[in-house]
């Protein structure tokens, strides 16, 4: 079967990503926390590829070592909500009744609220940095997977085959794992790829808004904030680090959609 | 004097408020054919659904003296009672193989006795075998099928748990003419030689008139008439029976 060029373009982004957030942190050329006051603010060169921030340490190894970090919390970040919401889409969608009803009920009510209010309001309660956007993905990001599964397997509980596999004696755990996971797990994996995009970017829009990972630990995000006042003098500053947001989200989304023709039925 | 094969007594179902079989009557020997006729609406594949234990009902449902009601924890019960329903794009699960469906099934209930793995593998090949595939539809999905070849394999299903009565919801409906009478002849054999119950579920009377031993006659929710084919076609009791056998379309012979 030919490979869609997206899957290809998307998978060797992400490959690269990943490369460089395992071996990156080995093979920076500079220590990423060194500061040289004297040597601040320089523009891209042979020996600083990115430049200098305000404190003069290496914006190339920053954002490298950054990568490892911010690809850490989203990919620990977007596991507990993957499984538990397929398990409850799941369970939800097959049994029906008031099970599914109160579900429902509770994914209408948490996607009532904007998104990004419910994790900042979380994250300065549980606590800023790694912890409290673990802790915050934890309580809402199960919702997406919980509402989309739900949906899928609703329908298809209502097909042939589902009553089939139950009267042929099967138990309802076998029809769920055996027969109609691997027809909404397609699903929820493009929604996985798509969901640890979002999760970067909440983490740099967190650590941009202070809540997120505390310095001097680099982190995409707080490069952008702290770089910011510089954009019009000194542009490489936020510049290059949010590159590294683009090519990863880009990255991701390649892949997600890629991934989304692949398991689409033949 | 115990008696064999599915009874049906009274059989009441309520879909949405609204009572679809009003206490329906109807019994079919093992190995016999009976045809389950009725316009569109009339309740047909509520009477399967009930039957097999996917919609509940009140009344009484015994299989060879038992009375299984809406009761269908056990797995054996289901197991003893196969539907073919009606549409055969949605009846195989579109991403398993039909070898991994069929000694699924093989495997949860033992089957053949005794036997392991290759047991159940020759098993599985003996049971395409019956319905007309070659083993090498085994390793296939069911997007590979045509609408006939499902029915098929979903008939194969069906027979692979050795089921004691067997609901055929219109098999044939959405296939083509020239395959109907295959599939057709395939549900009545096998029944008849496995000496398994069959209610066929058409609204066609041809149908009927090819392999069904009896008629019921189902209109809005009630049974009107219950009678041997021959009879049934030759001397209808009730007049809906009769504008039914009207209402046939003939294909005149030119002069």
């Amino acid at each position: 079967m030919r490979r869609p060029p997206a899957l290809v373009a998307g998978a060797v982004m992400v490959g690269i990503v990943v490369a460089v957030a395992l071996l990156g942190p080995l093979v920076v050329p500079h220590d990423p926390f060194l500061q040289d006051l004297s040597g601040g603010l320089q523009p891209p060169s042979a020996t600083h590829w990115f430049g200098t921030d305000q404190l003069g340490r290496d914006i190339f190894s920053r954002v490298v070592v950054a990568t490892r970090t911010d690809l850490r919390i989203a990919v620990l970040a977007a596991t507990a909500p993957f499984v538990v919401g397929v398990g409850v889409g799941l369970v939800s969608g097959y049994a029906g009744g008031y099970l599914d009803w109160l579900v429902s009920r509770v994914v209408d009510t948490v996607i009532a609220f904007p998104f990004y209010v419910l994790v900042i309001a979380i994250v300065f309660a549980a606590g800023t940095g790694e912890r409290g956007i673990l802790i915050a993905y934890a309580i809402v990001g199960w919702i997406p997977y919980a509402r989309v599964i739900r949906a899928r397997t609703r329908a298809l509980t209502r097909q042939g085959w589902v009553d089939a596999a139950r009267g042929g004696g099967l138990s309802h755990p076998r029809v769920l794992v055996v027969h109609l996971l691997p027809n909404v797990i397609g699903q929820a994996v493009v929604l996985l790829m798509t969901e640890i995009l979002l999760i970067m970017v909440a983490v740099v829009t967190l650590g941009y808004l202070g809540l997120g990972v505390q310095p001097p630990t680099p982190d995409w995000g707080t490069m952008i904030s702290d770089g910011q006042p510089f954009l019009a003098t000194m542009w490489w500053i936020p510049t290059l680090p949010g590159l590294a947001v683009v090519f990863t989200g880009i990255g991701l989304s390649l892949l997600g959609d890629g991934l989304a023709d692949r398991w689409r039925l033949r | 004097m115990t008696e064999a094969g599915l009874v049906v007594e009274g059989l009441r179902v309520t879909l949405g408020g609204r009572e679809i079989l009003h206490g329906v009557d109807f019994a079919v020997a093992p190995g016999r054919v009976v045809g389950l006729v009725g316009e569109s609406g009339s309740g047909k594949t509520t009477i399967a659904r009930a039957v097999a234990g996917f919609v509940s009902s009140r009344g009484s449902i015994r299989l060879d003296g038992t009375e299984l009601g809406g009761d269908r924890r056990h797995r054996t019960v289901r197991r003893s009672i196969q539907l073919v329903p009606q549409d055969p794009y949605t009846t195989l699960n579109p991403r398993l193989r039909i070898g991994r469906v069929l000694e699924e099934l093989l495997g949860l209930h033992r089957l053949p006795p005794g036997g392991g793995r290759t047991a159940r593998r020759a098993r599985a090949v003996a049971l395409m075998e019956q319905v007309g595939l070659d083993a090498a539809a085994l390793q296939r999905r069911p997007s590979q099928f045509s609408g006939g070849q499902r029915q098929r394999v979903a008939l194969a299903r069906a027979l692979a748990v050795e089921p004691r009565v067997l609901l055929a919801d219109e098999p044939t409906s959405s296939l083509d003419v020239s395959v109907q009478r295959t599939v057709l002849d395939l549900v009545a054999g096998l029944s008849r030689d496995a000496g398994v119950a069959t209610l066929l579920i058409t609204h066609d009377l041809s149908v009927v008139h090819a392999v069904c031993d009896e008629v019921v006659v189902l209109r809005a929710g009630e049974v009107v008439e219950t009678a041997p084919a021959d009879r049934f076609f030759t001397a209808p009791a009730h007049p809906y029976s009769r504008r039914l056998l009207a209402a046939v379309p003939r294909l005149e012979a030119s002069p």
